[in-house]
């Protein structure tokens, strides 16, 4: 009976050991992924003064900060919302270097991974918008239209889609469109209450828009809108100041 | 005497097989939950995820463990909040604050978290004030609180109310010294506030000055207190920095100056002292 005494020892013994040499190993990785994040992160920085420098060191931060995204990337000890951010920047630092069609893929698969990336949103909204706005240099409406109804089809940041939606209405507006360009705004309005900022200048163009098309009850009830969900945001004022113009003009 | 053995053996290995079962018992709701916490975005406010049914299952297998109960509640609300649906969601913390008052960790975040959507979603600054007020009220000793006066000044802000906004930042930096991430983001907001009134239309030629010198310091304070691992509050200071120079100036001469100096340091770019490169630091005065 002694030896089993012994064996229950030796058992225990033997399971506190190897709990504890896995804690070990397991702070261990996870001092190393700190480390990781601590050399970016202060890489980041160097790399950020040295563009506003246009250092000669620049190329170089550049290409050592890609390959630690990329060890950050790999690391089996990384957590899914850091592997995560690490392909959000290294999108971000791709696009920054003038790697862009690199940057574009990368920034569309990482929102494909998970919507509303911050930085994968700006890198496919700004390449998207300048393409947009080449053709609306070009009078090409249709085809920035299109540019927009692309965007609005992705899982941008709201911030972004409600960008778009904007825009969606001021081309419109340009090409002449009212219906369309008024839809857009109110879409915008509507599904979008909770960025006030776009909401309310949604309501605000919607009513200068309706101006110029002289209708006054329209606008008003546009404005009126603005006042009263959104009082203090900065197209607040405009519009108290707009229905202050517009008093005494109606349709009637 | 081989009882005796025997017996302690059996016992031996029976108190080890007890604290294994209870081992095993109390760490598994907690670990499922936060395997399930380890999937949700670090910007989960952001959306873009949907985990309500794992968490409504999680939640109705440990009824009686309050602990998991009152985080599975508040990550209930963050899911309403990330879908939009902002009426559920302040219901659903204000339904954890009423129901597990004895979770405080959890509630203060709620309480929170309630202010925030009335300030940035519902642009109802007034109602956010009160509701900030109340969680640095009930939760006064909580790490939450500095930045619940944060958000306070940034309510006062969006009324228009500066001088208060102002006075709310420097209160926060005054009574929570420790606190480094909350202080560096109070000097931050101070400095841009200052300069949206110094480059206010109509302001007269010193007042405009003095602001922007007082947006320069809340930059530098904010400069000194950050962490490396805030990178981003970090970035935030030397861009404020820099573009606070360029307004004050004029040109960008102190501000490449300030680059300069943060990159190579006062012995400038041959990091050789007492040569020509070597930099004064153009905050140095301040």
């Amino acid at each position: 009976m002694k030896s089993y005494f012994k064996i229950a020892l030796i058992l225990a013994f033997g399971i506190l050991v190897v709990f504890q040499v896995k804690s070990f190993a397991t702070k261990n990785a996870q001092l190393q992924s700190l480390l990781l994040q601590r050399e970016i992160q202060s890489l980041e920085i160097q790399a950020r003064l040295s563009k506003a420098l246009k250092a000669s060191d620049e190329v170089s931060l550049i290409n050592k900060l890609t390959s630690l995204y990329g060890e950050a990337i790999n690391d089996t000890n990384s957590t899914r919302n850091e592997k995560l951010k690490a392909k959000d920047s290294l999108a971000e630092l791709l696009f920054i270097s003038g790697q862009k069609d690199l940057a574009y893929s990368l920034a569309l698969e990482n929102l494909n991974n998970q919507p509303r990336m911050y930085r994968s949103s700006t890198i496919i909204f700004a390449m998207t918008n300048e393409k947009a706005s080449e053709y609306i240099n070009n009078r090409q409406f249709d085809d920035a239209i299109s540019e927009c109804q692309y965007l609005l089809k992705l899982p941008l940041c709201e911030g972004y889609l409600a960008a778009t939606e904007y825009e969606m209405g001021r081309i419109y507006g340009m090409k002449g469109d009212n219906k369309l360009c008024i839809e857009a705004y109110q879409r915008l309005a509507d599904n979008y209450p909770f960025i006030p900022n776009w909401a309310s200048r949604a309501y605000l163009s919607m009513a200068e828009k309706y101006v110029k098309m002289e209708n006054y009850a329209k606008a008003t009830e546009s404005l009126n809108l603005l006042v009263t969900k959104y009082p203090h945001t900065r197209y607040s004022a405009k519009a108290k100041a707009l229905l202050n113009k517009m008093s005494g003009k109606t349709n009637d | 005497m081989r009882k005796l053995n025997l017996l302690l053996s059996t016992a031996g290995i029976l108190i080890l097989l007890v604290f294994l079962v209870g081992f095993a018992s109390t760490q598994l709701p907690q670990e499922r939950l936060d395997s399930l916490k380890k999937e949700i975005p670090t910007e989960w406010w952001e959306g873009g995820w949907d985990k309500m049914s794992q968490l409504e299952d999680l939640k109705s297998q440990y009824p009686d463990n309050i602990s998991i109960q009152a985080q599975i509640q508040y990550y209930v609300a963050c899911q309403y909040y990330a879908n939009r649906d902002l009426p559920r969601a302040i219901q659903a913390y204000q339904r954890l604050i009423d129901i597990y008052p004895s979770a405080w960790q959890e509630c203060q975040k709620a309480q929170f978290e309630i202010g925030q959507i009335y300030l940035y979603r519902m642009d109802k600054p007034d109602q956010a004030i009160l509701e900030y007020q109340k969680a640095s009220q009930y939760y006064p000793k909580s790490f939450i609180t500095p930045m619940t006066r944060i958000g306070i000044a940034r309510a006062y802000k969006r009324l228009g109310q500066y001088d208060t906004a102002l006075q709310e930042y420097q209160d926060t930096l005054n009574n929570y010294p420790e606190y480094k991430k909350e202080r560096t983001q109070a000097n931050l907001d101070m400095a841009e506030l200052l300069t949206e009134q110094a480059l206010t239309k109509g302001t007269d030629a010193v007042t405009k000055k003095a602001r922007l010198e007082g947006a320069l310091a809340a930059s530098k304070r904010a400069l000194l207190s950050c962490n490396i691992e805030d990178a981003e509050l970090m970035k935030q200071a030397i861009d404020g920095i820099y573009s606070t120079f360029t307004c004050l100036d004029s040109n960008q001469t102190r501000a490449n100056q300030f680059v300069r100096f943060q990159k190579y340091g006062p012995e400038g770019e041959d990091a050789i002292p007492g040569t020509r490169d070597d930099i004064i630091d153009p905050l140095r005065d301040l």
